[in-house]
């Protein structure tokens, strides 16, 4: 039964020019990201000549410039994306798994368990995340790329709980929910087999939406200083190298901010794009 | 409703306590105390840190310093700040307002425009103004807040002059000037980060609103209208922009916490002495009672949002007036 | 090149810088006119026993006086230069234990009430009372008592003589007004009005402080040395160094003390602006942790090794660092003392830089890359140490991405730690790190060193020596010339402990910047000190042909 509404939103995805563009844009950022070492022109991280190389604007040899290190700015933009796709990625996995298992449990369980556990989930709402993380970020001293994913996932999922608890506690008090019970099947069973599948919905567009959101956190955390730890290439931590030669070295902030912008508009694109055929209703279809 | 309302503030006051409870705990958990940056100096000697910290209870341990804040905190003593030489209360006293100025007009202007934006859109549905317009809401949709604060400052403080790069007024002729003159001042001060919020707040807010508009113009009182034969713009007017308020109302006590770590960024780029920068600062330097007064306030502050939104969303939207 | 001449070099450059200055001092219609400076960071306090921030110390200093003042040589080995101010005359008890310093009568507080030996002896006690747990307390801790022979006389009694006994007393001792102070609760000084509200003694009155905003000055025009020739300081506070420079750039503001890289070329580029370089005093430094992070009575297992540390040094390229970081304006410190000191010179011999060098004393040390991964290892060791730096130095960072990329071209594989301030100085207090790049802003006596690099700053866990380098014979020469009554001989030890230093690598000097300050070109700046910039602020003046409004404001106060 989970099949259909999938059948139909992927058919009316691929009659979607926009959406194809949109996920084209994010295939081909997705390849830079994995193909790295075999397109990037040079090493990201060489420094091959800190007095005479250093901030040197766009050439052939360098076309999108060379930083304050001398490094190429290409090189380390490609770079970066495997950093800043992969943490936004694994980070919104982790909290869509979080929220998604949070979130059912408590609409599945209802009454006093349901109240505390969304409560908290309002609280932890009332606190903005850049602030969170801020606090969060300052129980570690030093953030690796393992943490900080860590962090992003840790403080992303309240809002799809929410999502999912909605879906679940209808779903769950359902007909259908009802009858598998009196048919003798487990709650887990109930809730794996027949309920979950059907709220997922809505977190498919939340993650494909939180994607590009988790992007420009991580590079808002750069630019408040304790994103992700240098030499490594993100986003967000070259326009902060370039943030202070701002006036004399404009492409090495202009390049990774130009990079932010396609990847989040195209997946807030195909986010949209996914919620208009995963909902007939909506009407943006 | 009386109940209704009894029952969300008394949630209200749970939201609060478990809010202030997370944010002392990671606070005191964090590395380094408000004393670690006298080390840097290399003269004050360990005497005089442990004194430091005997002196405001630093030394006790953390479960008892969590009851004795509780405790102050009900007397309504809000303790010294570390970070700021003063007392928490005069420490928030200086950044609040010029905060909820920041907010307060991003909030409004974002959403006139918005709405405004919105109702153009759904007015032309499908014409290349609805989609241009939705492309370029897309884009500030999409963009990071320092980003846009970063190439506004370079379009419009540094390459043409026209506004201040920084702070709330003139540190120096502000107070020497006229009733107006410093009124003109503020207003060039808050010009860029308050445009800032609002391109960003008011791209949501049209987003939201057109989707509601659209929805609601397929109801079956907006085809009655229509059946009884109003003009379209009427129709989209009087019922649609009505009935679709109630959501776009929700949606923005909704985003409150996300406005308000919008505007620590903001404030950070511009220098805007408020609650934001007041409190990255805060955490930086470990200066506990003010990190965990900034979570009080804060945290009112969005149940307080959250609880006007859905009051006024219940006067915009007839459906849950009468619900 | 001698001492003498690298500190009249210096010197002269710094004349030179303000020349202009110095020759429109006299012209008629020179007094008036408003400087805004813009600092980055909240001051912390404007009343000395309380000031920890350079930005407090800055303002305090416009708004006391001391009994004398540092000469422009920055001599602080006995009286030799100083220049009276709250003090017109001292005198040594014949076995060098007490001095007398007797005060100038014309000398009163901004309320009007004369300046008298008592609010000497109540600067002092502030400092020492341990309710007031003044973190200067340790600067006057050679000084057993301040006592009131008679109203203008008040003598400052040692415990011991050394070279610095007179700076001890005439410029870290400020007198406060014991008239306002007499029953203050001192353990709760900092709540107490009048440190929100100080009055002074010196060439500036405080007028208001808007946190995080501004702190507002205004001339003194009975101060007894003669008015200062501004009307008006305005300390105008950014959150970040960048904000603070960008305030200058668009002229909102008039004076910033340190222009570098970027920024500077800019300033230098705009007619309206004008920069100065005026020395310094601050050094940076890679320092090492000698000891293991997790158990401190073993050494490091990779950088106690003192031929590991020396061979590191040889694989920086220090000079081309300090050029990518500072352009021309940072040179390469001879010892863990900055050259406008006037010890540290090119007479101790450095470690040189030699890469090549560098990997044959690795591998003759055992450290060999046997498993071809890039890193080197002895008994499976890897060579490998972490470095911190803290998140709020984009200068630092900018050298540790430098030195990682360095050091791994000889095998080391250093990663970076990226501290958040207050996490890194927790982890230097407990010791916990491999390597650090830090910075000191020593004070202008030599002895200093004692608490950030000998013995007795590594014992304790709040010292300041967290690489606990602990070698007897730098601690001796240290002692030796501390205690030691002739200059010349005092600067030999100095040097020789200095050498010492340099051979055991405990640390790897990086730069001293050379500071330039940018300022609006209206602004006749004066005699800007290595190690205090704003010393010369009652001289800086504003010709009126080149005043703009906020310099027509005059002394009124603002409007309520």
């Amino acid at each position: 039964m989970s099949v259909g509404p999938w059948r139909t939103a992927l058919r009316a995805l691929r009659r979607d020019r926009v959406a194809l563009g949109a996920a084209g844009v994010i295939v081909v950022f997705a390849l830079a990201a994995l193909l790295a070492p075999a397109i990037a022109p040079y090493s990201p991280n060489a420094q091959p000549d800190i007095v005479g190389m250093a901030t040197l604007p766009p050439s052939a040899a360098h076309p999108f410039g060379t930083d304050v290190f001398s490094r190429d700015v290409l090189s380390r933009v490609i770079y970066g994306a495997r950093v800043s796709l992969g943490v936004a990625v694994l980070s919104i996995a982790l909290s869509m798994t979080i929220g998604t298992a949070y979130g059912a449990i408590a609409g599945y369980a209802g009454g006093a368990t349901e109240t505390i556990m969304m409560r908290l989930i309002d609280a932890l709402l009332a606190i903005p995340r850049v602030l969170l993380l801020i606090l969060a970020l300052a129980l570690w001293g030093s953030v690796g790329l393992p943490t900080l994913v860590l962090m992003l996932g840790l403080t992303g999922w309240f809002g799809t709980s929410r999502l999912v608890r909605e879906r679940v506690r209808a779903l769950s008090r359902g007909e259908f929910a009802f009858a598998a019970r009196a048919l003798g099947a487990s709650h887990a069973r109930v809730l794996w087999r027949h309920v979950l599948p059907n709220a997922l919905t809505p977190v498919i567009v939340a993650a494909t939406l939180g994607i590009g959101n988790v992007i420009v956190l991580e590079a808002s955390l750069s630019y408040l200083g304790i994103g992700v730890r240098p030499p490594n290439a993100s986003w967000g931590n070259i326009i902060q190298d370039g943030a202070e030669a701002i006036a004399s070295g404009w492409w090495i902030a202009l390049f990774p901010g130009l990079a932010i912008l396609v990847t989040v508009v195209a997946f807030n694109l195909l986010g949209d794009a996914l919620r208009d055929a995963l909902d007939p209703r909506s009407p943006h279809a | 409703m009386r109940r209704l309302l009894a029952a969300r503030a008394a949630q209200s006051v749970v939201i609060v306590a478990v809010v202030a409870t997370v944010v002392f705990a990671l606070i005191h958990l964090a590395p380094g105390d408000p004393f670690g940056a006298a080390l840097e100096s290399g003269k004050v000697s360990p005497e005089v840190r442990a004194e430091w910290r005997a002196r405001y209870g630093l030394d006790r341990p953390l479960p008892e310093q969590y009851v004795r804040w509780i405790g102050s905190v009900a007397r309504g003593e809000l303790g010294w700040s570390f970070s700021r030489n003063r007392p928490v209360a005069s420490a928030l006293a200086a950044a609040l307002p010029n905060t909820v100025v920041l907010m307060g007009t991003a909030l409004l202007l974002s959403i006139v425009l918005g709405i405004a934006a919105a109702l153009l859109q759904a007015s032309r549905r499908g014409s290349l103004l609805d989609r241009g317009s939705s492309a370029v809401l897309l884009v500030f949709y999409s963009m990071p807040e320092f980003w846009l604060g970063l190439m506004l400052l370079l379009v419009f403080a540094y390459e043409l002059p026209l506004f201040p790069v920084s702070g709330v007024v003139d540190p120096v002729v502000h107070e020497y000037m006229g009733a107006w003159g410093r009124f003109a001042d503020r207003v060039r001060h808050l010009a860029l980060p308050a445009l800032t919020l609002t391109l960003l707040l008011a791209a949501a807010v049209a987003r939201h609103q057109r989707a509601a508009l659209l929805d609601v113009a397929r109801a079956d009182f907006t085809r009655t209208a229509r059946a009884k034969g109003l003009a379209p713009r009427t129709i989209l007017v009087r019922h649609a922009l009505r009935n679709s308020l109630g959501t776009t109302i929700t949606l923005l006590g909704l985003m409150f916490p996300a406005l308000l770590g919008g505007a620590v960024i903001v404030e950070t780029v511009f220098a805007w002495p408020g609650m934001g920068s007041l409190a990255t600062t805060a955490i930086a330097q470990r200066d506990y009672p003010l990190v965990t007064a900034i979570a009080l306030v804060g945290a009112v502050m969005t149940v307080a949002g959250s609880l006007i939104a859905d009051l006024l969303g219940a006067l915009a939207d007839p459906r849950l007036r009468d619900a | 090149m001698t001492t003498r001449s690298v500190t009249a070099a210096a010197l002269l450059l710094a004349l030179a810088a303000c020349r202009g200055g110095d020759r429109a001092s006299n012209a008629a219609g020179d007094v008036g006119g408003t400087v805004v400076i813009s600092t980055a960071g909240e001051p912390d306090f404007l009343v000395q026993p309380l000031i920890l921030s350079a930005t407090g110390k800055m303002i305090a200093d416009q708004l006391f006086e001391r009994l004398a003042e540092i000469g422009p040589k920055m001599n602080a080995m006995g009286d030799e230069g100083f220049e009276p101010r709250l003090a017109r005359h001292w005198t040594w008890s014949p076995d060098s234990l007490s001095i007398a310093f007797e005060l100038d009568p014309r000398a009163h507080w901004h309320d009007g009430k004369p300046v008298r030996a008592e609010d000497v002896k109540m600067g002092f006690d502030l400092l020492r009372d341990p309710k007031v747990a003044s973190p200067q307390a340790p600067n006057v801790a050679e000084i057993d008592s301040v006592t009131v022979r008679d109203s203008l006389t008040a003598v400052a009694w040692y415990h011991r003589r050394s070279l610095d006994q007179f700076f001890t007393a005439a410029y870290n001792v400020i007198p406060l007004p014991a008239h306002l102070l007499k029953n203050v609760d001192r353990a709760n000084l900092k709540a107490d009005p009048y440190v929100r509200n100080p009055i002074g003694s010196g060439p500036f009155r405080f007028v208001r402080w808007v946190p995080s905003q501004l702190v507002e000055l205004v001339a003194d025009t009975t101060y007894f040395r003669g008015r200062p020739k501004l009307d008006r300081v305005v300390v105008s506070i950014a959150p970040d160094p960048n904000t603070a420079v960008t305030r200058l750039l668009a002229g909102e503001a008039d004076f910033i003390e340190v222009l570098r890289g970027e920024q500077l070329a800019q300033a230098q580029k705009d007619p309206k602006l004008q920069v100065t370089q005026y020395g310094g005093v601050d050094y940076a430094f890679l320092q090492f942790n000698l000891r293991d992070p997790k158990r401190h009575a073993r050494p490091h297992p990779v950088l106690g090794d003192r031929n590991v540390r020396v061979a590191l040094e040889m694989a920086l390229d220090r000079a081309a660092i300090a050029r990518n970081v500072y352009d021309t304006l940072a040179s390469v410190p001879f010892g863990p003392a900055p050259r406008s000191l006037g010890i540290a010179d090119s007479s101790i011999r450095q470690i040189p830089y030699d890469s090549a060098h560098a990997k044959r004393m690795l591998d003759s040390l055992g450290w060999r890359d046997t498993n071809g991964d890039g890193v080197r290892e002895k008994n499976g060791v890897p060579l490998r140490f972490s470095v911190m730096v803290p998140g709020s130095s984009r200068a630092r960072q900018r050298v540790a991405v430098l030195i990682q990329e360095q050091l791994k071209g000889v095998g080391a594989d250093v990663t970076l730690d990226q501290l958040e301030f207050n996490a890194l100085i927790a982890k230097l207090g407990s010791r916990d790190f491999d390597a650090v790049i830090n910075s000191w802003h020593p004070d202008p006596t030599p002895s200093s060193i004692r608490q950030t690099w000998t013995s007795e700053g590594a014992r304790t866990n709040d010292g300041s020596n967290f690489g606990s380098y602990e070698s007897p014979v730098f601690d001796a020469q240290i002692d030796s010339a501390v205690a030691s009554h002739n200059v010349s001989q005092a600067r030999a030890l100095y040097k020789r402990a200095y050498q010492t230093f340099v051979n055991d690598a405990p640390a790897i000097m990086l730069y001293e910047p050379n500071l330039v300050a940018g300022a609006s070109r209206r602004i006749r700046l004066v005699d800007l000190r290595p190690d205090a910039w704003w010393a010369g602020i009652p001289r800086w003046s504003i010709p009126a042909s080149e005043r703009i409004d906020r310099d027509r404001i005059g002394l009124r106060p603002a409007a309520q």
